[in-house]
């Protein structure tokens, strides 16, 4: 029973992860494009005002949603010659510990996130005239999604098998 | 809470964390979510510095010197750089060996990283030195090391965040990475030649300037690449970000229309792939302008700062104290994390004793370069064993006297430019 939710919330992931690795090339591209655009109308027009202030924010956009792809894969640099000494039961359980603790960062992320963006009500960016709130959903959105990772890996700890021995 | 508990409190719950093996931006994150609970400060900062951490158009230059550096490294580029190169120095015994280290510095133009200096080295040479039967052990330990000048010899994504977190100017730091990106080089090199000539390797051929001409015509379109990055930061047209966009526009062109040795899927791959490397960097800057907040706040660095300087106020002892806490970390942690981590809590120290903060800059760059060639945590070896199959402990004992080398030049970098002031620009 436990497995098969496990497997659904696993594809669920796939499908998650496979859609934002097309969103951050998207970003990425996007961005590449407003930067050439920058140059090209400094040197050679009048310089646009939005370029600098939108690149800005599609790199915090494409950072940390890309954040999330390399958090599924395990890629985010870690320490791991000390935990690799340990026996496999032992592992799994600082593994599961260590999770617990990622998960409430994840979740100060989100409720906090939602909270810096319903207090930033009327506040606009100031050359593109984009509302704030918009801007800031990217820290709870990638929150939610490293979360939903995270909750993976924590239901994949067998208390089970524990009792048993 | 007083800034002496804060700053237990912080370092332990963070170095149990990284020990049990939590990500370090999420192990940066964590426990200062932890000290800003137990403060009671409103945890809204969390992602307000989370946001404001990332907001720079300098950053933008991360992910685009990382992205042409992939974008050069896979593909003809560096192999054809390498033939270029060994046209010019096959008159030596053992040539390949000081052409792995002058490829790796003029790649070290072309790429901010040293792993995607590292990978491009490996990858062209490794074959062609299996092939003439040169030493394997020395081999790896040699382009590892030479690899790690990749962030010495701007452009150099560690230089990037160390300007960020201290408003260092990011010109003068490439400046002044030439001199001992090239000091690091010639340093490899002689250990290099001079095993050669004591175990008398094939070489020693005449220069043919036939060779050079029809190697340097084809390898000409790569070389262009550090020269128009760096002409367009160093002649002020172009900022560090913008010209790190004209390398990818540039490393584009080359690979798609002259050299036709990618297509547009495999652009949009690396892309993927360089974004997702960024954004190890970018998310750890991220959690880790919360921790800087909390030091600030409690005003840690001047703590420590005062702390040294109540030990002593040799200035010359105290660098060496920061080479050696930078060494170190090198060991245990990988490079832009100790920039991260280390820069706010130490630079306020070397200022005080008078380090410029472009000088510092350099040390810092010089020591975590040595820092990716010394395990357990050394990114250069794990690519280079990659590549060759040869396991890390046999790399690590053949990296024992380049190690040293590199030792040296840190050494010279550190102390040369507080007796002699002149030499940082």
């Amino acid at each position: 029973m436990r497995k098969r939710l496990r497997e659904r919330f696993e594809s669920t992931a796939d499908l998650i992860d496979s859609v934002i690795s097309k969103f951050v090339l998207l970003l990425l591209l996007g961005m590449f494009v407003v930067i050439n655009l920058q140059i090209i109308s400094r040197e050679f027009f009048t310089a646009f005002s939005w370029t600098e202030e939108l690149s800005r924010y599609l790199l915090i956009w494409v950072s940390l949603f890309a954040a999330t792809i390399a958090y599924r894969k395990g890629a985010h640099i870690a320490i791991t010659f000390v935990v690799k000494s340990f026996r496999k039961k032992q592992r799994q359980i600082i593994k599961f510990i260590m999770d617990l603790f990622s998960a409430t960062f994840f979740i100060t992320m989100i409720y906090y996130g939602f909270k810096m963006i319903s207090m930033e009500t009327y506040q606009k960016s100031p050359a593109m005239q984009i509302p704030m709130q918009v801007v800031y959903l990217c820290i709870p959105l990638t929150g939610i999604i490293m979360l939903y990772y995270v909750l993976i890996e924590i239901l994949k700890f067998n208390f089970r098998e524990e009792e048993s021995k | 809470m007083s800034a002496g508990i804060v700053f237990l409190l912080l370092f332990t719950t963070f170095s149990l964390f990284l020990i049990f093996g939590m990500p370090i931006a999420i192990a940066i994150g964590t426990s200062s979510f932890i000290i800003l609970l137990l403060g009671k400060i409103p945890l809204v900062i969390v992602p307000q510095r989370m946001f404001a951490g990332m907001d720079s158009f300098a950053l933008i230059a991360v992910p685009f010197f990382i992205l042409a550096g992939d974008l050069m490294s896979e593909g003809k580029t560096s192999e054809l750089i390498m033939d270029f190169v060994e046209s010019l120095l096959s008159f030596l015994k053992g040539a390949l060996w000081p052409v792995a280290v002058l490829t790796a510095m003029i790649f070290a133009g072309i790429s901010g990283s040293s792993a995607a200096d590292t990978a491009a080295v490996a990858g062209a040479l490794i074959p062609e030195l299996k092939r003439r039967k040169y030493d394997k052990d020395f081999s790896s330990a040699l382009i590892a090391s030479a690899g790690s000048i990749g962030i010495v010899i701007p452009p150099s994504v560690p230089m990037i965040l160390y300007a960020f977190i201290t408003y260092a100017s990011i010109s003068k730091l490439f400046l002044n990475g030439f001199i001992p990106g090239t000091l690091m080089g010639v340093a490899l090199a002689a250990i290099a030649l001079r095993k050669a000539y004591k175990e008398h390797y094939a070489g020693g051929g005449r220069l043919s300037f036939r060779n050079i001409w029809a190697t340097f015509k084809t390898a000409i379109w790569g070389l262009l690449t550090p020269i128009i990055i760096l002409g367009g930061i160093f002649s002020g047209k172009f900022t560090p970000s913008e010209s790190a966009v004209i390398a990818v526009d540039w490393a584009i062109i080359v690979s798609l229309y002259i050299y036709r040795d990618k297509r547009w899927k495999d652009i949009f791959r690396i892309i993927v792939k360089s974004m997702i490397t960024a954004s190890l960097v970018m998310f750890l800057i991220s959690t880790a302008r919360v921790f800087a907040w909390i030091l600030a706040n409690w005003s840690i660095p001047t703590m420590l700062t005062n702390g040294v300087l109540s030990i002593s106020t040799n200035k010359f002892v105290i660098i060496l104290l920061i080479d050696l806490i930078l060494l170190i970390a090198g060991i245990f942690l990988e490079t832009a994390s100790i920039i991260i981590i280390f820069t706010p809590l130490l630079f306020g120290l070397a200022t005080s004793i008078g380090i410029s903060p472009v000088h510092f800059g350099i040390i810092e760059t010089v020591a975590l370069a040595i820092g990716m060639v010394t395990p357990p945590v050394a990114i250069n070896l794990y690519v280079v064993s990659g590549v060759t199959g040869i396991p890390i402990e046999q790399i690590s004992k053949a990296e024992i006297p380049l190690l040293l080398a590199l030792i040296g030049v840190l050494i010279l970098v550190t102390y040369l430019p507080m007796i002699f002031p002149k030499i940082i620009f």
